[in-house]
């Protein structure tokens, strides 16, 4: 089976699944058995890019649909789906003028009384070993016992972007956990991936948290790589919840990631591999005068070139008048090979009573110029939201950019939000 | 008079109590203020999780991760199951801020004009850009703009003219990855292969500290040497 062709079956499947979602729009929740979930977007944006050497006008409108239907018949049965489709209405690049993908496409069962979970279809997965929001089609089940012990199970075909063909790709992986009261859970994982006949992803795992206090936690992970004996990753935070009208938080993080960690074994560069790096964040969150202040210090430690990258943030935000309006700003400064500081400046306010103003700016400030004589970058943004009638919305925003690729660009977008 | 100190009393309370649920309010993010005033949390939430640690506040977005994996059932109670998507859904080809730029007070990932610093992120800390994308999805939109090969032409290589990459590559192959990744299609095998033109890559001693290693087995050994 030819990649076009596995293409073209996936968009069939997407559409028949979209058409399906469309469709249940119309039925009223309230006249079935089941309580049905819907929001649908459509959006379209128009904006100049650079395609090869050509510069074109790209005006693409896509459609995103989220439907969940739940207790479908049986208490507890679900039917969830989430896709997205876009077509370019303007220019199209390489004939890819469609473009779609099924995120979500699954039928579930959950039960409290009987704990149990399972589910069948397209996900994502996150358990334990699994890479982040592991996408896949398989089987998922979960059980617990009262006792506090927990078992997670799943296996299926891995939806690959490097290789179209899915041919004898497959992965499974376990989660088993304990639970102590409200005091503590260890977790043990293990993940196997596989293309053919070779060994992508073969990870034990380990995670938990522990409640010193009331007040106070640790949470934590752990994965270790078989096929090369050797950590991959891991990261330990300690939470501090402090009893004062001022502070909110601070917590510290400290982890350690390997090249390995995200290339995945089937890089042949994991051999020469040496981006091992440390990291250490210390963050903390206050209130002051209804201000929640969030802020924080990140350091970046790479093992082989013993060089480091430096992070320090600001994060500022206020509600006034209830919270009609709302401003936020944040300050951020990275010293790295290349060192930047962004500022972002935010504001929202509840014009009428169904119409929503706001106003988003991003500046990059780089300490010498990079890429083409390029010293900053910035976008700014407008938008409006308008409630036309109860579960519709309408959205409309213009936003202006320059930097890297463009000494300044706008770029217009419209959204129409139907949500029950 | 006993009246009076009621009335003053029951207003008093009220005051002190709905500052608390304004403060409350702000921080828990999601807009159930009527379970909230009707003090019912435990009916949906599971006591044993402290209620902090599910308070989205500034710092939520970094820490949400380990909430998500471990007690995923606890965000299911306000979020629906495709809440996960609107940030992870990395095949969408449309950023969540562009997808939603009312939503100023989220935290979305690559907020503003992001393509003009990920270079810098991407060398920073690469394996955040690898938690969601794979290298197809950097290699594709780096030959569409003609910074990669496979481009019509290469008018932006980054490297300068006198580029020593082997050198740069010893130091710190990480950067290198942030673009010439690509599997078993990788760049560096195009030359380096065994009897490739760019010669034998590892440096001196490399078969003494890896006895256990079978080149014609062991992967990633058998992309250069094997089959």
């Amino acid at each position: 089976m030819n990649r076009s062709f596995t293409s073209m079956c996936s968009r069939g499947v997407f559409f028949f699944l979209y058409f399906f979602a469309v469709l249940s729009v119309g039925v009223p929740a309230s006249s079935s058995a089941y309580s049905l979930h819907t929001r649908l977007r459509t959006i379209v944006t128009v904006y100049p890019d650079v395609r090869g050497n050509v510069e074109a006008t790209l005006a693409p409108l896509y459609e995103f649909a989220d439907i969940e239907a739940l207790d479908v018949g049986v208490k507890g049965l679900e039917v969830v789906f989430s896709g997205w489709a876009k077509v370019e209405t303007w220019d199209w690049w390489k004939e890819e003028r469609w473009k779609g993908s099924l995120l979500y496409g699954y039928v579930r069962f959950r039960s409290s009384d009987a704990r149990l979970d399972t589910k069948v279809g397209r996900m994502l997965i996150n358990a334990g070993a699994a890479p982040l929001t592991l996408q896949m089609d398989g089987g998922y089940v979960s059980f617990s016992t009262k006792g506090g012990t927990s078992i997670n199970l799943y296996t299926g075909i891995p939806l690959n972007d490097m290789d179209g063909s899915r041919k004898g790709d497959w992965l499974a992986g376990f989660r088993a956990g304990h639970r102590w009261g409200t005091r503590a859970e260890l977790g043990v994982s293990y993940f196997l991936q596989k293309e053919r006949e070779d060994v992508n992803f073969n990870r034990l795992g380990f995670d938990g948290w522990f409640h010193i206090s009331p007040s106070m936690n640790i949470t934590g992970y752990l994965s270790y790589d078989i096929t090369y004996s050797r950590l991959h990753d891991s990261s330990v935070t300690f939470s501090y919840y402090p009893a004062s009208r001022m502070w909110k938080l601070f917590a510290v993080e400290a982890g350690t990631k390997s090249a390995m960690s995200f290339l995945g074994n089937q890089s042949v560069l994991s051999v020469f591999a040496s981006g091992d790096y440390a990291n250490l964040k210390v963050s903390g969150l206050f209130e002051v005068s209804g201000v929640m202040v969030g802020t924080g210090y990140e350091f970046l430690m790479y093992a082989d070139s013993r060089t480091a990258a430096h992070r320090i943030y600001i994060k500022a935000k206020r509600y006034f008048d209830g919270e009609r309006y709302l401003l936020l700003l944040h300050a951020s400064r990275l010293r790295s090979d290349t060192s930047y500081t962004e500022l972002r400046f935010a504001a929202s306010a509840l014009i009428l009573t169904s119409l929503q103003g706001n106003v988003d700016t991003v500046w990059d400030v780089f300490d010498e110029e990079v890429r083409e004589d390029m010293l900053w970058s910035y976008e700014s943004t407008i938008s409006l939201k308008y409630e036309l009638v109860e579960n519709v919305k309408i959205t409309a925003a213009v936003s202006i950019a320059g930097g890297v690729e463009y000494t300044w660009r706008i770029k217009g977008m419209g959204k129409l939000t139907y949500e029950l | 008079m006993k009246e009076r100190i009621a009335v003053i009393t029951w207003l008093f309370f009220l005051t002190c109590v709905s500052n608390v649920l304004a403060a409350t309010r702000r921080q828990v993010f999601i807009q159930h203020k009527d379970t909230i005033q009707e003090a019912r949390c435990s009916t949906c939430h599971d006591t044993s999780v402290r209620l902090e640690i599910l308070t989205h506040n500034a710092v939520w977005v970094d820490v949400h991760k380990s909430v998500a994996v471990n007690r995923s059932a606890e965000c299911e109670k306000c979020h629906s199951r495709t809440y996960c998507a609107e940030c992870h859904s990395f095949k969408q080809s449309l950023k969540p801020s562009e997808k939603n730029p009312e939503d100023v007070e989220s935290t979305f990932p690559h907020r503003g004009n992001w393509i003009s610093r990920h270079f810098v992120e991407a060398k920073v800390e690469p394996d955040r850009c690898y938690r969601c994308h794979t290298q197809s999805y950097c290699y594709d939109c780096h030959v569409d703009k003609s910074y990669a090969p496979g481009s019509s032409s290469l008018p932006r290589n980054p490297h300068p003219s006198a580029w020593n990459h082997g050198t740069e590559a010893r130091r710190n192959i990480v950067k290198c990855v942030s673009c010439h990744e690509r599997g078993a299609a990788t760049d560096c095998i195009e030359c380096h292969r065994a009897g490739g033109i760019g010669g034998n890559p590892h440096p001196p001693g490399w078969v003494e500290k890896h006895p256990g290693l079978d080149r014609e087995t062991d992967r990633p050994c058998i992309f250069c040497h094997g089959r």
